[in-house]
């Protein structure tokens, strides 16, 4: 008896620690949201109601009408996709050639890509974006989808290293002795092992590349994304912000991300602890 | 090993689309970040650079405005960092506790994480606001006469901005520690428990020790991003009231691409990486001392 009740008080104690964070945590989120659905000139009087009496979807119209928000997903969605193959073609080369070959060079290359993630941004950016100018990559998707793979670097060599560290060279071995060539291997053996961790590295890259702001913000004018289209929305009613309008755009931005972390939660935690251990 | 031997060149193939992509992108600015910090290249005077040799160094300490920031970004990254370790030991704590919310809770604290820092900052910029943000008329329910203007004030504008840091990034550290809780085995628990050791003398005594090292190299990390942080207080802020919440790096971005002071701005620029790099080393030692 006495242990029961033991047990249900510790149950009540657990729920009521998640209940304050989920309030602390998804009250913002819920907030933003029902910014976006509430008609301006209920939006901006106090106190908020909670529940808005008149949703409306006048505000995501605005947003596609007004400020071409279809062309920012699409320059978003453009450099993101070609940074997540890009970057995870090269890191899978690098990987292959830093765990299947020994050599003192390659482990100072290895230990140089992971360690260069500590390099600061602010450090770099304005070398080179003059660096930039002069190749004319300033404000083009080829250089911006350079500058997003660079980024996604460091993180996935790591991981991807890390993961094909672990896939014993005996099982290369035995295809070759079954007369499989280079890329028999490569499509055949070592890629379908190394699915769950591309599959990982995707989706951790993929919120990466749409929480970058200091990239666009630096190296584009004309080509927009979504986390500074959100930064450039112009006031279009007398208050000091356009709350209607940002909250709108931030739940565009925040809807994929909060699916994606729906759908993937047990991926995302492994990935993110997966890097966490090994750092 | 001779074929082996023979075949690094293929290696070396496979290596270079990685090296040639974070080569180009970071050793050649970080050369140039320290060339350009010894000349006088202020855009707006011209393109005739002059070599100063140290002179933006010296600059640096007589420059009120960059010892405001300078202050703040020391506060900022201390205050962080101490609720850092301590709720972020806690909601780590939470995230590993065995219940059917389990998934819930870890479900809800990669909502932060996954989150633009650009949309949490103009979010909380608006959130603060007297008359209309989320945190005043919280504060309403219970008072209704409550009005305050958090982020014209400079003390509550600079507690805003921690705040906002620490609700972004405190559930990344948790699930980071996390990582290390799960390594310590249930076995030494129970038997703990047969000694008779309570929930806060296990803590002590067996969670805190095992995950100890885990924390210090994660702060190692967590503390050079605090130091290098840009996009809250751009978002939420724009680096006032005043300067009062200019973080160095929001002040370097803003010698180097408003004012175009650049040879002033790598020079910053390279006070911060020296510091970052003999704070990251003081700390790693303090680490393999804790061995």
């Amino acid at each position: 008896m006495r242990a029961n009740t033991k047990r249900k008080l510790s149950s009540v104690f657990k729920w009521a620690l998640t209940i304050v964070v989920a309030f602390v945590i998804l009250l913002p989120v819920y907030w933003i949201f029902i910014s976006s659905i509430t008609p301006s000139n209920e939006l901006f009087s106090s106190p908020i109601k909670y529940i808005p009496e008149h949703p409306t979807l006048d505000n995501y119209i605005r947003i596609f009408t007004r400020m071409n928000l279809g062309e920012k997903i699409m320059n978003t969605a453009i450099i993101t996709l070609f940074a997540l193959i890009v970057s995870t073609v090269i890191c899978l080369m690098g990987a292959y050639a830093f765990t299947r070959y020994r050599s003192t060079g390659l482990s100072i290359a290895y230990g140089a890509i992971v360690g260069s993630a500590l390099i600061p941004g602010i450090v770099t950016a304005r070398p080179l974006y003059d660096l930039f100018k002069q190749f004319g990559l300033v404000d083009t998707f080829p250089g911006l989808i350079m500058l997003y793979t660079s980024a996604l670097i460091p993180f996935t060599m790591l991981i991807l290293g890390n993961f094909l560290g672990e896939i014993p060279i005996s099982l290369d071995e035995a295809a070759e002795v079954d007369g499989a060539n280079m890329r028999q291997k490569l499509f055949m053996v070592t890629l379908p092992l190394m699915r769950p961790a591309i599959a990982t590295i995707l989706i951790i890259n993929f919120i990466t590349c749409l929480n970058d702001l200091f990239t666009p913000l630096f190296f584009s004018q004309k080509i927009e994304v979504l986390s500074v289209a959100i930064t450039t929305i112009p006031r279009e009613t007398s208050y000091s912000m356009p709350w209607d309008l940002i909250s709108t755009v931030g739940w565009v931005i925040l809807l994929p991300i909060i699916i994606f972390i729906l759908v993937f939660e047990k991926q995302i935690m492994e990935g993110i602890m997966a890097g966490g251990v090994k750092q | 090993m001779e074929k082996k031997r023979k075949k690094l060149w293929v290696a070396w193939i496979l290596v270079f689309p990685v090296l040639l992509v974070r080569g180009f992108t970071t050793i050649y600015p970080i050369i140039m970040t320290f060339i350009n910090s010894t000349y006088d290249m202020s855009l707006l005077k011209g393109a005739d650079f002059q070599f100063i040799g140290f002179s933006n160094y010296v600059r640096i300490f007589s420059d009120p405005k960059l010892v405001t920031s300078i202050q703040f970004t020391a506060i900022f990254t201390i205050v962080s960092m101490a609720f850092h370790l301590v709720l972020g030991i806690i909601l780590a704590l939470m995230l590993n506790m065995k219940f059917k919310g389990k998934k819930f809770l870890r479900t809800i604290v990669l909502i932060p994480w996954a989150m633009p820092m650009v949309v949490a900052g103009l979010a909380a910029r608006w959130a603060f606001n007297d008359t209309y943000g989320l945190i005043n008329d919280l504060i309403r329910r219970f008072n209704e006469s409550f009005h305050y203007d958090w982020l014209v004030q400079s003390g509550t504008a600079r507690g805003a901005v921690i705040a906002v840091d620490l609700w972004k990034d405190l559930p990344f550290f948790a699930i980071l520690v996390l990582a290390a809780l799960q390594f310590i085995s249930g076995d030494i628990y129970e038997a703990a428990k047969i000694d008779g050791a309570g929930p806060v003398r296990a803590f002590f005594s067996i969670t805190l020790p095992n995950i100890m090292k885990t924390v210090l190299s994660l702060s190692v990390f967590f503390t050079m991003w605090r130091l290098t942080s840009f996009d809250v207080v751009y978002a939420m802020t724009s680096g006032g009231p005043g300067d009062s919440t200019t973080l160095v790096a929001y002040r370097i971005m803003q010698e180097a691409f408003t004012n175009l002071n650049l040879g002033y701005a790598s020079a910053i620029a390279v006070c911060l990486f020296l510091v970052m790099a003999v704070l990251s080393t003081l700390q790693l030692k303090a680490i393999q001392k804790f061995d």
